[in-house]
């Protein structure tokens, strides 16, 4: 074995010259059935690559483009097998392992897109021929990938972080490709991909009407009020837990402070609802004593009332993360300065919340990143969905969610939601980017 | 390292003359580059690979997505083994249900055609996303025109006079669930109060809402109970009575399958909108004239529940709402208390009532053919209705006197199966609930004849270019007509309703349905 490593690996150009074949070859096979007159049919890789006429005539499957690539890396794979004496193995081995990923990564995008390609056929479903297309194809990435480790290009590290990257990949990327279809007119004859592109059509109701200021002014004013109190009542009772002497009283205030995170909005609204209603709430019978305020009509009040139930909801959870922050930082600090004569006041502003802080600019970035979003059932549950109030309590949300209940328009719906990904991600970025500016270590990135 | 590239290289030969081996296999249809002129039959002899024994043939299955209007699905698997007994020897097609609650019907309807999911045939129901103007203009249903004179004749013949409802530009889209369709305006009030405050007479022989107001005064001032209740979505109850006092004057707008319910017609082909109506307005003012004298149960603008629900909570002591012929029974049921009930006004039959409930075939169906022939099954057996309807006989109900009962020692409660008969297929094939009497059917259909017909009946807007308006335009009407139509309103808010209405594109909107109504007219004369 030690001669083979002073050797190399070398070039096995024949390798993968029968890898890049063989995967050309697979094309053969069938990929795709159909029914027809109650009849099964297949399609071969061929028959997708070139187009074909199926069901008697009356449909005609186009070429497919992510064939198209497959065959165009597979040929790649191929005429750098068979100049490799031309390159050098590191340039020979990358080349291969990109070409031969493409071609793995387009047969992935094949299955993906099989039913909007065959949509106008009959049962319509995936064959083996493109499983074991995609396998050669794997194979070659992994015989190329081989070759890079053995030349010391790449690591075991390399290696460890694949499947990681391939959650990220599948789980938060993948999904980005659904954005299209905030700029689509979905027809569902021909499926989602091949459906017209309408530029920013999908956008107008957004913007069309009256309440687009409302909305984007509640979204942003109750947005920015749930920022400042939450974190700075969090921070206080963070701070407060953290100086309860009995550990077991700690523990009970913690978890009766936690208890109505757990809650869910509807029940919360249906408490508010105990509290404020006209016929039998508690306020209007008993601590007005019968003079009755229509809360559920009446809109001053609302502001109070959303950012108290937010703040009571929420204050057990963000304290939590605030007294987690606090119990890390080193004991020894508050001793030293308790020797040289701190009171408990000068402790706290000298040590924990300098310390605290970045942890403070870390949740206030994260919160401003999700500005434009805001908590569905905070602001239609709570208020009783009641019409009379939504000039301050609809969101960007609920007018989405009320506009669109009676459409099922997934495009629109895409619309409003790409908006806030798009003005959030904007957002976070600029904050950052004034955090980075005032001081360097606190910034996320 | 030679030797084991020369094993692997061994390897990919012998698995490439595999494949090229296997490539012979691919069962492939014939190539054919000419379009056949017609549908069926034009292919030339011999291409196409025949399946030489038509019977005995496999049934074909379809893919059934059904409401589940009761919840009963879970039990609904021996009642769908019988159903697939009579319809495999029958048509030769065997339906697989996926039953889904009111909860997730919509949304998971939603999901399945857009995720491209074959399902065959689908119920179409009377919620936002899952009815038909919505379906139909997302473009989420089958044309299927061509297929119901082939496939389901009979069916065709039966509905014949109702299926203009589920047409669009004179295309098919669906088949409407056979029905009673005619239905009337009703006020709904508690005999036990009315015993109390001694009004039972006056009430079942009113005439005028002037003498309904009376006895709601007399509630108030007599009783703890609230008078009357609506809840937000009452537009269709009140919202659609005119101003006039007398019952025998007041019509009930004709709004035409408007999903958001701002246009009426009064006959003459002129579309117009419904809040500038002044005895719309006139009707809208009389319950502001409750609610400010504290007639109307205060929670009203915002509960969501129903108005007989309500009422079974002991909120309220009458309801104005649409029903139809047997609502003494049903209310009774509903409300767990003997009732007065009288009737105002007749609804026009328009589309709208029609395409309430019926069923239609999925863009994405594989079987629309099966999907017709089965659903014709549906109207045409009554086996197979009863057995969608109310189950297995002798185990989910049994049928006493023409009318249909839950078994000895079985409730509501304890039945397998139990759904109810106007969701699905032909509703006149089903046997009558007890309660109703053996000729209901009878009487149910009389009263379908009777009723007076909208001349726009088979009209349909298609509303697929209207998105905008109509999200601009529910977004107003939930912010102003809960608080409208349970008279809750300030002096100014109607005038900003309507305004708000014209921002949001409503006039557009009324010339887009003025303009497609032109042209049924001219196309229907």
């Amino acid at each position: 074995m030690e001669d083979l490593k002073l050797k190399g690996p070398g070039n096995q150009p024949l390798i993968f010259l029968a890898t890049g074949i063989l995967s050309l070859l697979t094309l053969l096979l069938p990929f795709a059935r159909y029914t027809h007159n109650k009849v099964v049919y297949q399609m071969s890789g061929l028959d997708f690559f070139l187009g074909k006429h199926v069901m008697g005539g009356s449909v005609y499957i186009v070429p497919v483009k992510s064939l198209w690539i497959f065959v165009l890396a597979g040929l790649a794979v191929l005429i750098t097998a068979a100049i490799n004496r031309k390159l050098n193995q590191r340039r020979y081995a990358k080349i291969l392992l990109i070409a031969s990923f493409i071609q793995f990564i387009c047969g992935i995008l094949f299955i993906y897109m099989l039913s909007s390609n065959m949509n106008q056929t009959r049962k319509p479903a995936a064959e083996l021929g493109v499983i074991v297309m995609m396998l050669v194809s794997l194979l070659t990435v992994i015989h190329a990938a081989s070759i890079l480790y053995r030349i010391r290009y790449l690591s075991l590290l390399d290696f460890m972080i694949l499947p990681g990257l391939a959650y990220l990949l599948v789980n938060n990327y993948l999904p980005l490709i659904g954005i299209s279809i905030a700029f689509k007119k979905i027809d569902f004859s021909v499926g989602i991909w091949k459906s017209k592109w309408i530029g920013l059509e999908n956008f107008r109701f957004l913007f069309q009407s009256a309440d687009a200021y409302i909305i984007t002014r509640n979204t942003l004013l109750y947005n920015a009020t749930f920022i400042v109190l939450g974190n700075l009542m969090g921070i206080i009772v963070g701070i407060l837990l953290s100086e309860v002497f009995s550990r077991r009283l700690q523990k009970v205030y913690q978890t009766l402070i936690l208890l109505p995170q757990l809650i869910s909005m509807v029940i919360v609204a249906y408490i508010v609802f105990g509290f404020l209603s006209n016929e039998a709430g508690f306020i209007n019978k008993t601590v007005l004593g019968g003079t009755s305020i229509n809360f559920y009509n009446e809109k001053v009040y609302w502001p109070y009332i959303l950012v108290f139930v937010h703040i009571w909801k929420g204050l057990g959870y963000s304290s939590i993360i605030y007294l987690s922050a606090i119990i890390s930082i080193d004991r020894n600090l508050h001793d030293a300065a308790k020797i040289d004569g701190c009171g408990r006041m000068r402790i706290i502003g000298n040590i924990t919340l300098p310390l605290l802080k970045p942890t403070i600019f870390t949740l206030v970035l994260l919160q401003i990143g999700r500005i434009f979003y805001s908590d569905f059932g905070l602001f239609y549950q709570v208020p009783m969905n009641s019409g009379a109030l939504y000039t301050v309590t609809n969101t960007i949300d609920t007018y989405v969610y009320r506009a669109l209940m009676q459409l099922n328009n997934l495009s629109m719906a895409s619309a409003a939601s790409a908006f806030q990904a798009i003005v959030g991600f904007v957002l976070v970025l600029s904050v950052n980017l004034i955090v980075r500016y005032k001081s360097k270590e606190n910034a996320l990135f | 390292m030679m030797r084991k590239s020369k094993r692997l290289l061994l390897v990919l030969i012998i698995l490439s003359v595999a494949v090229l081996s296997f490539a012979g296999c691919v069962q492939q249809e014939p190539s054919q580059t000419t379009r056949p002129s017609s549908p069926s039959g034009t292919q030339p002899p011999g291409t196409e690979k025949p399946t030489t024994a038509p019977i005995p043939e496999d049934p074909t299955e379809i893919d059934f997505f059904i409401y589940d209007l009761r919840g009963f699905g879970a039990n609904a698997g021996p009642i769908e083994a019988l159903v697939n007994e009579l319809t495999k020897e029958s048509v030769n097609v065997t339906a697989k249900f996926t039953w889904l609650g009111a909860a997730d019907y919509v949304t998971q309807l939603g999901l399945a055609i857009g995720g491209n999911e074959p399902y065959d045939l689908c119920t179409i129901m009377p919620r936002p996303g899952a009815n038909f103007t919505t379906l139909s203009s997302n473009g989420q249903l089958t044309d299927i025109t061509d297929l119901l004179p082939e496939y389901g004749a009979e069916m065709l013949d039966l509905t014949a006079d109702y299926i203009g409802a589920y047409k669009i530009e004179g295309r098919t889209y669906g088949v409407p669930t056979l029905r009673n369709y005619a239905s009337s305006v009703y006020i709904v009030m508690r005999k036990d109060i009315l015993d109390q405050i001694g009004m039972t007479e006056k009430a079942r022989n009113m005439k005028t809402f002037t003498e309904f107001t009376e006895i709601l005064k007399a509630v108030d001032e007599k009783t703890d109970v609230p008078p009357i209740a609506g809840n937000k979505n009452i537009s269709y109850q009140t919202g659609m009575i005119s101003g006039e006092d007398s019952f025998d004057q007041t019509i009930l707008f004709d709004n035409m399958s408007d999903l958001i319910n701002v246009v009426f017609t009064d006959g003459d082909g002129k579309i117009s909108l419904l809040p500038e109506n002044e005895l719309f307005k006139k009707q809208m003012l009389r319950v502001k004239g409750w609610y400010d004298a504290g007639l109307v149960y205060k929670d009203s603008m915002i509960t969501e529940e129903h108005v007989d629900t309500l009422m079974k909570g002991g909120v309220t002591f009458s309801s104005i709402q649409t029903s139809e012929i047997g609502v003494e029974n049903a209310k009774r049921e509903a409300t767990g208390y003997e009732l007065v009930v009288v009737e105002i006004a007749t609804n026009v039959l328009s589309s709208n009532f029609i395409n309430k409930f019926g069923t239609g075939v999925p863009i994405t169906a594989d079987e629309p053919e099966a999907a017709v022939a089965w659903l014709n099954e549906l109207y045409t057996d009554p086996r197979v209705e009863n057995l969608l309807v109310w189950g297995e006989e002798g185990v989910d109900y049994v049928v006493n006197n023409g009318e249909a009962d839950y078994p000895p020692n079985i409730d509501a409660k304890s039945v397998r199966f139990h759904q109810a008969d106007f969701v699905y297929g032909n509703f006149f094939n089903a046997h009558p609930w007890k309660g109703n009497g053996a000729d209901f059917r009878q009487r149910a259909m009389d009263a379908l004849k009777a009723a007076p017909v909208s001349p726009y009946l088979g009209f349909t807007p298609d509303m697929a270019e209207l998105a905008n308006q109509i999200a601009a335009i529910t977004a107003v009407n939930d912010t102003y007509t809960p608080r409208i139509y349970t008279g809750a309103f300030s002096g100014t808010d109607y005038a900003e309703y309507i305004a708000a209405l014209k921002t949001a594109g409503v006039e557009e909107y009324l010339a887009e349905i003025q303009k497609q109504l032109d042209a049924w007219i001219a196309a229907n004369k």
